[in-house]
């Protein structure tokens, strides 16, 4: 408490106003402009998932006709790819946490980074218009596959605007990221001396840098496809869908890493905090962020092995996919090398931690298999597919994200959340996760295929299983929203350091003051995370 | 306290920043173009009977004037950075007219080639164009489309370098400080190099 | 906000700006203009083998660029590490385009 009375003036109390806040060039104002647009568009998608999951609780027509149920899923499928992932964990933690992380009191560009913010604004309420607008939302699902996307009649246009606007956004953010972390770094901290979420978001920064160029271009296409009809991918007119589909892949598998990697990153800085121990391979983590970048490129065709694709073409992408699988497990294995003989302290973020990593792990065996060419040709296009990805996406990224939130929670608004309801809420999700994905993996081994809102008789026992999952993990959700805004007003004060962390954004007040630091911050010797150096706690 | 600022401040000036999300930047539009590319090769391999065919349509000297418009206005950018290096204000102000004027120039020749192909009904919807093979049709849509998105880049290079002149009028780019002059003479070089490459693409492979 | 106008300079960063003569700027130009007549005359009045004529015309965009790159743009006297990420960047370019043509060419 002594603290608090010497604490300098919060970033939240320098400047006050709308203006303040809409207009800042403030890192940390701009991440948190991000986290409430970002939530927001959670909640509407997850309101989507639900209605989808209600829709097929039963066989046959239940609440919305076939027609919706394609809109529903384009539309659950936009906003949580291009409105939620994609910026989760970059725009806000990243914008929040890289500069007090290595030490700086700004990105190197703090206009473009409030451009960018506008930018993801616009793009969102393009994506929302699609639903008053035209004949309403896209129903091609998010990955617009031509030529259907060029004949509906909905509104793909403005949805692919919308795609095009928000991956412009993604691009600026990336570049002042990489220009960040080269340039910024406080003057004694080595490459090798970042923590690793910076190891985390440098990577995927050169991943939103360079792929993202090539769906925007893409859309374009697209889009002048609709105008023009020239049937650049219409075979009927001597185009070639499967040429969509490899310019779409080339961004949007590079993509999926854009989403993990960086919640990838939140987890290697909360388990050696939560297990007293400084991390277990720091440099093998770090290449494997590089790795994984790299490696992400050169793997697109797995998503089409069905597509008619050539056969050599689709060994080549097969055999390439399995090479992702060693950096991704050089990390779980040092994360899991991390906690052994570790002082374990059992808090919400830990919580979310492990959970990430046995979803994600789930997720990447579930990957393993249809990155295989064989068993992807049975399960292609089924509910295992949905599965799989909502393992990687939800129970991997997003629960790093919500995580992470409680872990940084103090540092961002200043209070500690209640530690008992988080944990009630974190079981809840938990629980309702993995009632609401598992079953998706074993119906799609049974053969129920995906995007569609009716099924056989055969498949509603894990159907209604699902659904059911889906009111636990949205209880979950609600709950834990709850607890946080609750404690936004009645939690305790947080200290500097609640966690005896040891990377550089600890060394500041929370919340912190608008130049981020009241002193110089100390640069640890070598490895970021010696808990042998910090016996503060 | 309130004013304590950090060594390595993100509001320091730092030109080699500048110059780094500069040189990102133009990364970024290298790939946008590469997509574009990457639909030509392929459908060039597809069609390469009809993209040989309908080349001929084009104006081989048009495309040249134009590429050597594009080369001389990329020098007097690049003199123009030497100009304002030297402290030769006035001499760069003349050089960024001139590289505007073969901006404009380059526009002008661009605006009678794509009027000379509407007359000939080959835009996309046109009578000509219509009864056209589909290799072809994919050839001048791919024409239409790469060379209106550079045309795009063209005006918006010219824009910058115009704002770079009214910065250095006020006095704001001086020769002290200049990495604005350098980083719109970057983006119009690149504008010069997509050109280097559509040039012989549309115009050449006979 | 102060506006500090001492400038930061890392490892690796040029210790001095490079004034490039004007007199090798417009050596530069010439050369490219003679690249363009090149690749003109080999087009209007070479082989009609189209594969050879590919070729050509890719190399001599490929050397005019390179010299655009490393001269007009200085390239050359900046941060080696810019040449490095621009090698990064072309690489995953020909990655995008050879993997895409080689399902093309193996089908």
């Amino acid at each position: 408490m002594a603290e608090a009375l010497s604490q300098p003036v919060s970033f939240y109390q320098a400047k006050t106003g709308l203006f303040s806040w809409i207009f800042s060039t403030d890192h940390k104002r701009i991440g948190l402009l991000y986290f409430y647009a970002i939530i927001s568009f959670f909640l509407v998608a997850m309101s989507l998932g639900f209605l989808m999951r209600l829709e097929l609780i039963a066989p046959g027509e239940t609440i919305m006709d076939a027609k919706t149920y394609n809109q529903v899923f384009t539309l659950h499928g936009v906003i949580m790819i291009f409105l939620f992932l994609i910026p989760s964990v970059p725009a806000f933690f990243g914008n929040f946490l890289l500069p007090l992380m290595i030490g700086t009191d700004d990105v190197a560009f703090p206009k473009l980074n409030l451009f960018s913010w506008w930018l993801y604004v616009l793009g969102g309420i393009f994506a929302l218009l699609t639903l008053v607008v035209g004949n309403g939302p896209a129903d091609t699902g998010w990955t617009f596959y031509a030529p259907y996307s060029v004949k509906t009649g909905t509104n793909v246009t403005m949805a692919v605007l919308a795609a095009f606007i928000l991956g412009f956004s993604s691009i600026l953010t990336g570049l002042n990221f990489i220009v960040t972390i080269h340039r910024l770094r406080a003057p004694k901290m080595k490459w090798f001396q970042m923590p690793l979420f910076a190891w985390a978001l440098y990577a995927t920064a050169w991943i939103q840098l360079l792929a993202t160029p090539v769906i925007g271009i893409t859309l374009l296409m697209i889009i002048a496809e609709r105008v023009f009809g020239v049937g650049l991918f219409d075979p009927a007119l001597g185009g070639d869908p499967i040429l969509y589909q490899h310019l779409f892949w080339i961004y949007s598998h590079p993509a999926v890493y854009i989403m993990v990697l960086p919640a990838m990153g939140l987890i290697s800085e909360m388990i050696p905090t939560f297990a007293k121990r400084t991390i277990f391979g720091y440099k093998a983590i770090a290449y494997s962020s590089l790795a994984i970048a790299f490696i992400g490129y050169f793997v697109w065709g797995h998503h089409m092995f069905t597509s008619g694709m050539s056969g050599p073409a689709r060994v080549i992408f097969s055999v390439l996919t399995f090479l992702v699988a060693v950096p991704s497990a050089i990390k779980v294995f040092n994360w899991v090398a991390t906690l052994y003989k570790g002082s374990i302290n059992v808090k919400t973020p830990l919580l979310f931690s492990l959970a990430f990593i046995f979803q994600f792990l789930l997720g990447g065996l579930t990957g393993l298999v249809i990155g295989a060419l064989a068993t992807d040709i049975h399960l292609h296009d089924t509910y295992f597919v949905v599965g799989h990805f909502h393992y990687v996406m939800f129970g991997g990224a997003g629960f790093a994200f919500f995580g992470a939130l409680h872990y940084w929670y103090g540092k961002i608004w200043g209070k500690m959340y209640n530690e008992s309801t988080a944990q009630i809420a974190f079981w809840l999700m938990f629980i309702g996760f993995n009632v609401l994905y598992f079953p998706m993996l074993v119906l799609g081994i049974m053969g129920m295929p995906r995007r569609y809102y009716d099924y056989l008789e055969d498949f509603t026992t894990l159907n209604v299983v699902s659904t059911v999952g889906s009111w636990i993990l949205i209880s979950g959700i609600i709950l834990m929203i709850y607890n946080l805004i609750v404690s936004r007003k009645k939690g305790e004060a947080a200290p500097r350091n609640p966690w005896g962390s040891t990377t550089l954004e600890w060394q500041t007040p929370s919340p912190p003051p608008l130049h981020n630091f009241d002193a110089t911050p100390v640069v640890p010797e070598g490895n970021p995370y010696d808990h042998k150096q910090n016996k503060s706690e | 306290m309130a004013n304590f600022v950090l060594a390595n401040s993100g509001h320091n000036r730092d030109d080699e920043a500048s110059k780094f999300g500069m040189w990102l930047f133009l990364f970024t539009e290298l790939l946008l173009f590469g997509g574009l590319f990457l639909v030509y090769t392929i459908y060039r391999y597809l069609n390469s009977e009809a993209f040989l065919h309908a080349s001929y349509e084009l104006n081989v000297i048009m495309g040249t004037v134009n590429t050597v418009v594009l080369l001389t206005s990329s020098l007097t950018v690049a003199l123009s950075i030497t100009a304002l290096q030297k402290g030769h204000v006035k001499l760069t102000m003349w050089l960024l007219v001139a590289t505007i004027l073969f901006a404009l120039t380059f526009l002008v020749i661009k605006y009678f080639e794509w009027s000379a192909k509407f007359e000939h009904g080959l835009f996309p919807g046109m009578d000509h164009y219509e009864h056209l093979p589909a290799g072809e049709k994919m050839f001048f849509f791919l024409y239409f489309f790469m060379t209106g998105l550079h045309g795009l880049h063209v005006i918006v290079g010219g824009v910058l370098l115009g704002f770079v002149m009214r910065d250095i009028k006020k006095k704001k780019t001086t020769p002290d400080n200049y990495v604005y002059l350098e980083n719109g003479g970057l983006y119009w070089h690149l504008v010069d190099i997509i050109w280097i490459f559509l040039f012989p693409l549309f115009y050449l492979i006979h | 906000m102060a506006d500090n106008t001492n400038s930061r300079h890392l490892p690796g960063d040029p210790k001095e700006h490079h004034i490039v003569p004007y007199k090798f700027h417009i050596g530069i130009w010439v050369g490219l203009i003679i690249l363009t007549i090149m690749t003109v005359l080999v087009s209007v009045m070479g082989i009609s083998l189209v594969a050879f004529s590919v070729i050509t015309a890719m190399i001599i965009a490929s050397a005019k660029a390179v010299v655009v790159a490393n001269y007009f743009m200085h390239l050359k006297y900046e941060n080696k590490l810019i040449t490095w990420l621009m090698g990064v960047t072309l690489l995953l370019f020909v990655v995008f385009i050879s993997f895409t043509a080689f399902d093309y060419i193996t089908r």
